[in-house]
Formats: C-alpha cells, structure tokens, sequence
C-alpha cells in the first residue's frame, strides 16, 4: 500500500513539474516572441508593440483584420504596432487585474465604471509628463472639464471617452397608444429644480392612469437596470459621488445620507403608489429581462430611460415599437458620469510614449476611430451617399465579422461616422452642444477612494441589495420597509462612509482651493 | 514460500496497474485544480497593488477577513449556511439512502434503469435553467403557481420571491429534488455490490424484506454513508452558490433565509472586485471546513474506528 502511495506521489510531482515546466516555457516564449519583435523593430524604424485591452460586447472574427489595418496607419505614422487583445465586458476588470499581475504586456486599458478602483490598485500610470507633447492633440479635443474627471493629485490618469455626456432621465412611451388615445406628453419638462421635478411625475401619474385605461393588460413602466426605475435614484443637481452611499448635498458642501433625505421619500412615494395602481411590473424587483424585450412583446407601453438625443430612433431600431420620448430631468455632469469610460496606460506598461501616441491618434484621428468603431471599410461597412454609414451589400448585422457598435466607447465618437442610412448626421454636433452647456456638479473631478471603508462597503451593498431594489421598483411599502432600510445601512456603517468621503472631500477641495 | 508470496504480490500489483492508469486523469485534475493554486493562500493576507505586483504588495496581517465579521449579516449567513447544510446532510442521506434501496428493489431491467435515469435527470441540469423552472411555477405575474394551482384550491397568491418564510422548505425540496439521483446511485451501487448469499440466507430463515433492510442493507451501507457525511460535514462552510443565489432570482427579501457566506460574499466584493478580500473568505472556509472534517473524523474513529476515514 506504501509502495503504491509512494508511486502515486512521485507521479503526480512529475505531472505537476511538468506542468510547472510548460508554463514557465510557455511564458519564456511569448517574450521570445515579444522581444524578438521589438528587437526587429529596433533595428527597422523603431516600431514599438502595445498590447490593447478592449472591452467587446461580444466575440468577433474581424478583431484581426481591423488591427492590420490599425497597423498600416500607425506603423507608418507614429512607429506603433497595436496588439488588440479583445476581452468581453463582463470579464473585463479581473481579467486586466490577472493580466497585469501574470506580468502579461499590457498597455492601453479601459475604465468600465472601476476608474477609482484602478487608481486605488495603482494600475494607472500618471499622463503629466506626455500630456502636452504626445497627448496635446487629446488633450486639447478633449477639454479641461472632462480632464477634471480624471485628475486626482493634480496628475491626470486617464483620458474619458469623448461622446454625449449629457444623458438625461427621460421617459419612453409607445406612440401608436399616445396618439390613438390622444394623451400628450407636452406638459413634461426638463426639470431643473426638484419641485419641477415632482410636477413632472404628478403630470405622469395622470398619463399613467390613462394609459392603463387605454391598455389594461399592459404595464406603463419595467426597469432598464436591474432592480431600479432610475427616476428614485436621481434628481435635478444631483451628484451621488461615485456611489449613492453619501451624496453631495444641494449647496455642495456636505456629504449627506441620501436614503434618510425628505427627497428620496417622496419619489418612493410615487413608485410604491404606481406600482400599487398595477402601472409597473409585479416582477419589476427581480426581473433581469430587457426592457426592450418586454417593449417589443408588448406587455410594457414605456420605460424610464438615462440617455441623449436619438433614443427614440435607437429604441425603435431595436424593437419595432415606435416610441416618444421626452427628457424630464436636467442632467449633472459629475465626476463619475464623465470617468465612467475611458482609457488609462497600464502603471505595468513599458511603453508609455508609444500608448500615449497611440491613445492621441483615438482622440484625433477619424481613420483610427472609424476602423475600432465600424471595422475595416469596404468589407464591413460601406459610406453611404448621405454621410452615414452602413453594412455593404451581403452584408448584415448576422453574418458581419465585426460588428460590435461600441461607437460609444473608442475615443472621440465626434470623429466617427453615423450608423444607418437616413440618420440625422448633424447630431454630434448637438451633443457637443449639450455637453458645452451641461449642468456641472461643483465638485467636478473629485474621485472618492473606498479602501479605507471597504469592509463598511461589502456589508452596504449587501444591505441595497436586500432593500434597495424592492424600494426603487415600488415593491416595497416606504412607510414600513425604509425605516428599516435607513436604519440597516446604518448598522452596516453608512456613517462611517460618509465621514470617510466627507473627509476626502474635505482634502481635495483644500488642495483644490475651493 | 516466500517466493511464492512475492509473486501472487506481483500479480496482483500487475493486475492492478490499469486500475491506478485509470486514477491518472483525476489526479492530474487534483494536482492542478486543488493543489497548484493552494500557493496562492498567500494573496489573503495582502493588499494587492498591481503597480507593485502581487509578490511586492503590502502585507495587511488580517484585515482582509474583518468584513466577514464586522458585519450584522455575519450571524445570520453562518447560521443559515450551516443550518441549510446540515438539513441537506440528514435529509440528503436519508432520502438517498431510502431511494437507493427502492431502486435496488425494482425488478425488471427496463424499470430500473428508466427511474434511475428520470431521478437523475436533475442533477444534470444547470442552476440556470432549474432557476427558471422555478420562476415559471413562481413568478408573480405569469407562475403556474399563482395562476392557475392556488386559484383552483381556492387560496390568495403568494409573491414568492418577496416571502421569506417559504424558501428554507423550497431551498431544501429543489435542493434534494436535484440531488438526489446522484446520492442514491452512489448508495445503490453499493446495495448491488452487497453479497446476494446474506440475502438468501435470509429468505431461509423467514426474514421480512423490513428485516433484510434492516440488518443487511443498512449496516453494510454504513461504511458508505459515513464517508459521504465526514465529506459534506467538510464543506458545511460553503453553500452551493447556484442554489442560493440563482433559484432565488437574487431578490433582496429573500435574504434573511437565502444569504448564506457566498452570496454575501459575491454581492459585497461585485462592487469592490477585491481579490484579497475574496480570497480570505475562500480560505476561511476551507480552514473551518477542514477543521470540521478532522473533528468528525476524530469523532468516528473514537466510535467504530474501522469506519474513519484516516
């Protein structure tokens, strides 16, 4: 029996050291590879190699062909060869963490809604001192508000993406009904002040009504994001501060509880008594169905919606269900609206210059932009005659090697062109606009850095998770569950958070002079 | 003489090489998947800095597990993953156990092998999937059960998935509805292994099926159900994540009898995506999970040693 337990154990040492063996080969050679590559550079015309980390919705086979062509520009241009290595979304922050940690290359990455977490783990390295030679072009497209979002210490660590920042809270509802019944949605305004506010939801509770009587076996409203309506979790001036643990109050100084506020009380007033009325989903806590999916099945006349201009043309291209949609809520820019996406070298990266360089081409360069956003022109997206673009013949969105329509996400979207024929093409210039004149919160560039309360943290999320979704869907009774709710988070140390932000804020408006 | 021991040593050590070929593979499975990453206990005890890289990083002592206790919830998911285990174990084994013996009891081989498969068939299926069988009988606004079943029997519906009261009887009946296939193979195949001569001895001397239950199957089984207890008792710490999470459709009401230390700890670190905390909760299962085992073991061996494990 010994002899055997023995042999067992000599075997499986083996396999483990032969294991051992082929990775540590494997490792030896990819930088073989890698080293090679830049010593043949090196000999050329210098061409440095950078890995890209790109987040994907979803796994294509044009990814190479795109970077070729990426390649013939670049290599030429700036001496970059760019290595994209396509990660999907819902991976992305562990997969970066691993890469990084497995001394993988990596050099460009991409903030999903992680730009605070990243700084905290010092994965970003800081832009200063390439950002008025290499970066100007970025940096000056870009703007100094938005590179505000970004900046912490008086370093910035990462450039937003350019695109439509001003999403407003809007509501969605199916036009066929509206007109049929001849209920219109003018009295609807762009809020700028809570009471207008209100008026807006009091005007909505009557369109509700008849709406419902219009359509008694559909709802009026479902969640686009799990477990919320959006409408209870905002209001006009409202900056949440990364999170919603600690809100910035109205006069912008103090960090307040926003779940104990008289404000967050009256708008779980409108959503308990409308879902008491039958106008929202009965499932709308735990549904984790699309609302467009229940939209076009028709068992939903509309939704709330955060987003700019155009939404009606995207809800109807995704659905079928011609819809009206008008904003009701004046947006914040704040710190984390504009940081939620954007791009950050790698604090592992060996080539800052050359991502820099690369990164200034996806802030000013149309022809980069275009080939991340649409693909390779020709085979996977052809101009159309009024300056939008669309899919070549034979080509559709089932059988397109690239499709990703991340236009949203790579860069400066102002550069790239307008998907679908017959698209208003002067909407960019809009959105610029938009951007231009947004309402900014008075703290604008300040990130809140949770490791000193992340215990404090995993013990609150979990407490929103049990209350939370119940509450904002209207599930849940406010006079009974709200107290309770309040007096969790407490008890989970939502005190402790707030001090530890007002605290933060503190210090960052001293060394900000404010 | 001696000779000749060495040699029917040999044979049977000959006769035995295919059968260790066959462990192969699972030890290869177990050395990479079980062994290989315990080297990274290490990542608990720090804060990783990834400009630092994992190896520099800071060491942080025991920080990383304070969220595990700080917090009210701690209580309540303990008891609930420990009281949910335990109610698997008893249920699981009894029930187990009772359909083993009736599957071995089925004559006919179409009959059995056509049960055997049907009771199966649940543990093949993915929490996904069993989730939304369980949305269909449950959901508020189209589930069978508020639609069409409660109507019919004359009561109010219920909303499901916002009634604590009603998950540890639903969490215990999936959860052994799912399971079940798979422990009564294991104990069956141990009843068919059992010497068909103890039966017929039996029958000789006037045994009721009862008694030859009783006297042969159980205590022959006995070696078996010991070993699977010691083994889940191992991991009384962790609770099937699918279970807790997926069949609850992750609703927030549900928590005070569906959180258990996995969820809490997927929902906590969702937002925070820290490594280290996530691996000192790992780690903190699995040193009270291998406590618990050498505990029960000790236990065992003190009460009839033949049957411990170690």
């Amino acid at each position: 029996m010994k002899k055997i337990l023995a042999l067992l154990l000599t075997l499986a040492l083996c396999l483990s050291l032969v294991a051992c063996g082929n990775s540590k080969d494997g490792a030896a050679g990819k930088d073989g590879e890698a080293s090679k590559a830049t010593e043949g550079a090196k000999n050329t015309e210098e061409i440095q190699n950078i890995v890209f980390a790109m987040p994907v919705t979803k796994v294509v086979d044009g990814i190479k062909q795109v970077e070729d062509e990426i390649n013939k520009i670049t290599e030429s241009k700036i001496n970059v060869h760019v290595t994209l290595e396509p990660i999907s979304f819902a991976d992305y922050g562990t997969q970066v963490g691993l890469m990084m940690s497995g001394g993988d290359q990596i050099d460009l990455i991409t903030m999903v809604g992680n730009f605070s977490q990243l700084l905290a783990k010092n994965q970003l390295m800081p832009m200063d001192p390439y950002l008025d030679t290499l970066g100007a072009g970025a940096k000056e497209v870009l703007g100094e508000k938005f590179l505000k979002a970004t900046t912490v210490n008086n370093s910035v660590y990462a450039f937003p993406t350019l695109n439509g920042k001003a999403a407003a809270l809007s509501i969605a509802i199916e036009k066929d009904l509206l007109d049929a019944n001849n209920i219109s949605l003018e009295n609807l305004k762009l809020a700028t002040t809570f009471d207008e506010y209100v008026a807006n939801l009091e005007e909505l509770t009557k369109i509700f009504e008849k709406l419902k009587a219009a359509a008694p076996d559909k709802v009026c409203l479902v969640p686009i994001t799990a477990g919320s309506l959006q409408f209870t979790l905002t209001m006009p001036g409202f900056d949440n501060l990364g999170d919603n643990y600690g809100v910035l109050s109205q006069d912008g100084t103090k960090v307040t509880n926003y779940f104990e506020s008289a404000e967050y009380k009256t708008l779980l007033g409108y959503v308990h008594d409308w879902y008491k009325k039958g106008y929202i989903l009965q499932d709308a806590a735990t549904t984790t169905e699309a609302a467009n999916t229940y939209l076009s099945s028709g068992r939903t006349v509309g939704y709330f919606i955060t987003g700019e201009e155009g939404q009606a043309e995207q809800i109807q291209t995704a659905t079928g269900v011609e819809v009206e949609v008008v904003k009701i809520l004046q947006p914040t820019l704040t710190t984390s609206v504009i940081n939620g996406l954007g791009f950050g070298i790698s604090s592992t990266s060996k080539y800052p210059e050359a991502t820099m360089k690369f990164l200034n081409e996806m802030y000013t360069n149309p022809d980069i932009v275009n080939l991340l956003d649409w693909g390779v022109e020709g085979i996977h997206y052809v101009k159309n005659s009024d300056g939008t673009v669309g899919f070549p013949e034979g080509v559709d969105a089932n059988n397109t090697t690239y499709g990703l329509n991340q236009d949203w996400l790579f860069g400066n979207q102002f550069l790239s062109f307008i998907w679908g024929e017959g698209r208003d093409t002067t909407i960019y210039s809009r959105l610029q606009e938009n951007n231009d004149t947004a309402n900014y919160s008075p703290v604008l560039g300040f990130s809140y850095d949770s490791t000193a309360v992340k215990n404090e943290l995993s013990a609150i999320v979990n407490v929103y998770n049990q209350y939370g979704p119940g509450l904002d869907t209207g599930t849940l009774d406010p006079e009974t569950e709200l107290p309770k709710y309040i007096e969790a988070l407490k008890s989970a140390g939502i005190d402790a958070v707030i001090a530890e932000k007002q605290k933060q804020l503190d210090a960052w408006k001293e060394a900000n002079n404010k | 003489m001696s000779k000749t021991t060495t040699k029917r040593e040999k044979i049977l050590w000959k006769r035995q090489i295919p059968l260790f070929l066959m462990t192969i593979p699972g030890c290869i499975y177990l050395m990479i998947n079980n062994y290989i990453p315990i080297f990274g206990i290490f990542i608990a005890f720090k804060n990783i800095d990834y400009g630092k890289g994992i190896f520099k990083s800071d060491w942080v002592g025991l920080s990383n597990f304070t969220y595990l206790f700080k917090t009210k919830d701690a209580f309540i998911m303990t008891r609930n993953t420990v009281l949910y285990n335990l109610a698997f174990i008893i249920i699981g084994t009894v029930m187990g156990i009772a359909v083993g013996i009736m599957l071995s009891e089925l004559r006919g081989k179409f009959k059995s092998k056509f049960y055997q498969t049907m009771i199966l068939l649940p543990y093949l299926l993915s929490w996904v999937i069993v989730a939304y069988i369980g949305y269909a009988f449950m959901s508020n606004d189209t589930g069978l059960l508020n639609n069409t079943i409660l109507p019919k029997l004359g009561l109010k519906p219920v909303s499901w998935y916002a009634e604590p009261k009603a998950w540890p009887f639903i969490l215990t009946f999936v959860n052994i509805w799912k399971g079940i296939g798979y422990s009564s193979i294991l104990y069956l195949s141990t009843i068919i292994g059992i010497d068909k001569s103890l039966y017929e001895a039996a029958q000789v001397d006037g045994a009721s099926k009862w008694k030859q239950i009783r006297n042969i199957t159980l205590p022959l089984l006995k070696p078996m159900v010991i070993m699977l207890v010691i083994m889940n008792i191992g991991r009384i710490f962790n609770s099937d994540f699918g279970l807790f999470y997926q069949l609850p459709m992750n609703s927030g009401a549900l928590y005070p009898t569906t959180q258990t230390i996995d969820t809490y700890v997927y929902r906590g670190l969702m937002q925070l995506n820290d490594v280290s905390m996530s691996a000192a909760a790992g780690l903190y299962q699995s040193v009270v999970g291998f406590m618990l085992v050498i505990i029960a073991n000790s236990i065992v061996r003190k009460v009839s040693s033949e049957n411990a494990l170690f």
